[in-house]
């Protein structure tokens, strides 16, 4: 059943991606163990809102940002809207970008695609991979709703998403077991994470190939992201470290963040649907560790839930003449 | 024979450590995993002949730690083991499995040295058990001894139930780099593409072969058929070939059009050793006689199909890792030619379908190609030339030209939407059809 609209969110403003932004810049904090966060290099996909540029300039001083825009026609639309001096445009397709610039420095990568998992998205994987120094960080946004065409009737669906996938990221990189009937739901994102990961683990062990004495590179996953402002998401992302930084890495502290995820078990972002008198009402009795310690009032349980575990990332839109 | 003691001696004896060096070097870990399987293969084919492997079964395990390969494909008796297969290379005089696919005698024992430093083999058959454990390392120590020996073996078991006959190798103390790879998804997938190509025909014959529970599956091979469709066949034998026979079977014809699958695949009994080639090693690009076009997407839904089958499997075209044909062979030349005149009116027709594509008549061949049937080469009937539809008459269509011009993406974008259309061309083609309409007064 259809929700009545009260209980649905304005897709506009996408708040499981405004959660998600904001436990990233969590991730990124914690990263002080390697080295001073607003050292690090930040590249990501900045459109013209730069909603993560502003939020990692802001919070974490990085200054050293570059945003990938492959619009190059309204390049200058995009230098308008660039809400900081720091922030460099580089205009092309991120796979000729990324293999532009220098891999000296420790850098946080944000390839934040809205587009499905393809072989040009685990091409800029495996460059990071092959190329980021140790203590920098990658992170995968990708669409993973289960592709569904008009025409094809349910019983042929399985085979029509087999196929599209292969087609998209090859055939190479489709492990062996997926056949199609573990791609609807959510099960086109796991495929996906795995199909990620493999690639990560394949490109460092060939890094990792005739290094000799020299530490070898590891990839640490820290999490995995499911959620739906729309279509189903998936972000997936953790620190390439080498054998030698083990330490800081436990440091760190990664594991004690909530939504932290090592392996295929999903985070999934639920956003709660509350009025602000609701909010402040739950805000004011948070943090529990027991969400029947809250005084709910008549708010659903799952809306409850939900709020306990995003409280300090939930956005409040509010309309403001600026 | 000379010795140490003798003044003319000369000491010419390979080292084992170079010996070993060289055999794996030559050689991929999938490639030397999918020799392993060729041995089961073998085994195979000793019981069953040329009839259907159904029942039979091959199971590779494989992790960071250790390799299994286990098959019920009848086993290795002692004596076969004793003389012949734990040899490097294949003794003369030696009695080989007819239509084998492991010929030169080198597979097993070079998959064992590339993975590992640790083996094991086990093997019963209907009357015989055997278990030979070797360490790698201590083997090499002992330079001049180039002697295997067995754990255990019996020779007088008398009718071995059928479900405990097979051969087990287990290899342990894994190389680094075989453990690395063993450990990613990415290695074993492709590992799974490559088995499912090389055993094709086999699997299709009813072999069941796992890689860690995963089944291999295969499409079989096939071509579209119909009436108006009719994919060429031709058989090829060579008799004055000593001690037997040759025979190719091909056929070439057109199926779904998907540029990686297309193009030649060749099989030497059973085994396919070139998959999709689209190099001129089977004819593409070739300037000849009989001109070929260079492979180009247009080409496809071109498949062609060589079997190469021999008693003989040294008989056979193919290269030692079975990567690819011997290119030098003089019957490899000589069926590459009948390869060559197969294909021609194939490609002519896909020529066909291109330009029926381009023009805006009717489309008979495409309409066609809808209605043909894909059919397992088993079934394909087969005639001496490819045969497909003919294209439709050209009507002469009154002489246009081209126009060709530039503008600004955004001012494109504007008049897209404005029209409602989604190609430059349609902007092209409506605002030129406005203007003439508009203005040009007859």
């Amino acid at each position: 059943m259809m929700p009545a609209s009260y209980e649905r969110i304005h897709y506009g403003l996408r708040p499981a991606k405004n959660i998600e932004r904001k436990m990233l810049c969590e991730v990124f904090r914690r990263l002080s163990a390697f080295a001073r966060v607003e050292t690090y290099r930040y590249i990501g996909f900045g459109s013209t809102y730069f909603s993560d540029f502003v939020l990692f300039h802001k919070a974490l001083d990085i200054k050293n940002m570059i945003s990938i825009e492959h619009d190059a026609q309204k390049t200058d639309r995009f230098k308008f809207n660039r809400p900081f001096g720091c922030i460099e445009i580089e205009f092309g397709e991120s796979t000729q970008v990324l293999a532009s610039l220098e891999w000296d420095l420790k850098t946080i990568l944000w390839l934040d695609y809205d587009s499905k998992l393809d072989a040009t998205v685990l091409a800029d994987v495996a460059f990071f991979c092959a190329n980021a120094v140790p203590g920098s960080f990658v992170a995968i946004t990708v669409n993973a709703h289960p592709d569904s065409k008009e025409g094809v009737p349910p019983l042929e669906l399985p085979r029509y998403r087999a196929q599209e996938l292969e087609a998209r990221v090859l055939k190479e990189n489709v492990p062996a077991d997926i056949t199609g009937k573990e791609l609807r739901g959510w099960g086109t994102a796991k495929a996906c994470r795995r199909i990620i990961n493999n690639k990560i683990e394949q490109t460092l062990n060939e890094r990792n190939g005739g290094r000799q004495a020299a530490p070898a590179f590891l990839y640490q996953q820290l999490f995995n992201f499911h959620y739906a402002d729309n279509a189903k998401m998936l972000t997936v992302g953790g620190l390439l470290i080498d054998e030698g930084l083990s330490d800081q890495l436990s440091h760190c502290g990664f594991h004690n963040l909530r939504f932290f995820r090592s392996d295929d078990k999903p985070y999934l972002i639920r956003v709660p649907n509350l009025t602000y008198k609701e909010i402040r009402h739950l805000a004011e009795q948070l943090p529990v560790n027991d969400p029947a310690e809250l005084h709910a009032q008549a708010i659903p349980q799952k809306d409850l839930e939900a709020y306990r575990e995003v409280y300090r990332y939930f956005p409040t839109f509010a309309e403001a003449e600026i | 024979m000379g010795n140490e003691k003798d003044p003319n001696w000369i000491d010419a004896s390979p080292t084992k450590e170079f010996f070993i060096e060289m055999l794996v070097k030559d050689i991929p870990l999938e490639r030397s995993i999918i020799d392993l399987v060729d041995n089961c293969v073998d085994g195979a084919l000793r019981l069953r002949g040329s009839g259907s492997l159904e029942g039979l079964w091959v199971r590779i395990e494989l992790d960071e730690e250790s390799f299994r390969i286990a098959d019920s494909c009848g086993g290795i008796t002692v004596d076969l083991a004793r003389r012949y297969a734990f040899r490097f290379g294949r003794p003369e005089g030696m009695q080989s499995t007819l239509r084998s696919v492991g010929q030169f005698g080198v597979g097993m024992k070079r998959a064992l040295f590339k993975l590992g430093e640790r083996f094991e083999v086990r093997s019963t058959t209907d009357s015989t058990t055997f278990v030979v454990v070797i360490d790698v390392n201590e083997w090499k120590k002992k330079e001049k001894d180039w002697e295997f020996g067995f754990q255990e073996y019996q020779e007088d078991l008398s009718e071995v139930p059928q479900d405990k006959r097979g051969t087990i190798i287990e290899v342990t103390s894994l190389h680094e780099s075989v453990s690395e790879s063993f450990g990613l998804e990415n290695f074993r997938t492709g590992l799974i593409q490559e088995l499912q190509s090389a055993h094709t025909l086999n699997i299709e014959k009813g072999l069941s072969i796992t890689l860690n529970g995963i089944p291999l599956e295969i499409r079989p091979l096939a071509l579209l058929q119909s009436n108006e469709l009719e994919p060429a066949y031709r058989e090829m034998t060579f008799n004055k070939v000593l001690p037997s026979t040759i025979t190719v079977r091909m056929y070439a014809g057109v199926s779904e059009s998907k540029p990686a699958d297309a193009g030649w695949y060749v099989f030497c009994n059973g085994r396919m050793v070139l998959e999709a080639d689209q190099t001129i090693t089977t004819g593409w690009g070739e300037v000849g006689g009989r001109r070929i076009p260079k492979y180009h997407n247009q080409f496809a839904m071109f498949r062609g199909y060589a079997f190469f089958d021999s008693d003989h499997a040294s008989l056979l075209p193919w290269n030692t890792t079975k990567t690819g044909v011997d290119t030098d062979s003089p019957r490899f030349r000589r069926v590459r030619l009948e390869m060559i005149a197969l294909m021609r009116p194939v490609i002519d027709f896909l020529n066909k379908v291109d330009a029926e594509k381009q023009g805006e008549g009717d489309r008979p061949l495409e309409a066609a190609l809808g209605d043909a049937k894909s059919t397992k080469l088993s079934d394909v009937e087969g005639r001496k030339k490819f045969a497909g539809p003919k294209p439709a008459p050209s009507r002469r269509p009154p002489r246009t030209g081209r126009i060709l011009y530039h503008r600004p993406y955004d001012q494109i974008e504007r008049v897209k939407e404005h029209l409602k259309v989604h190609t430059n061309r349609e902007v092209g083609e409506i605002t030129f059809d406005y203007y003439l309409e508009m203005e040009c007064d007859e």
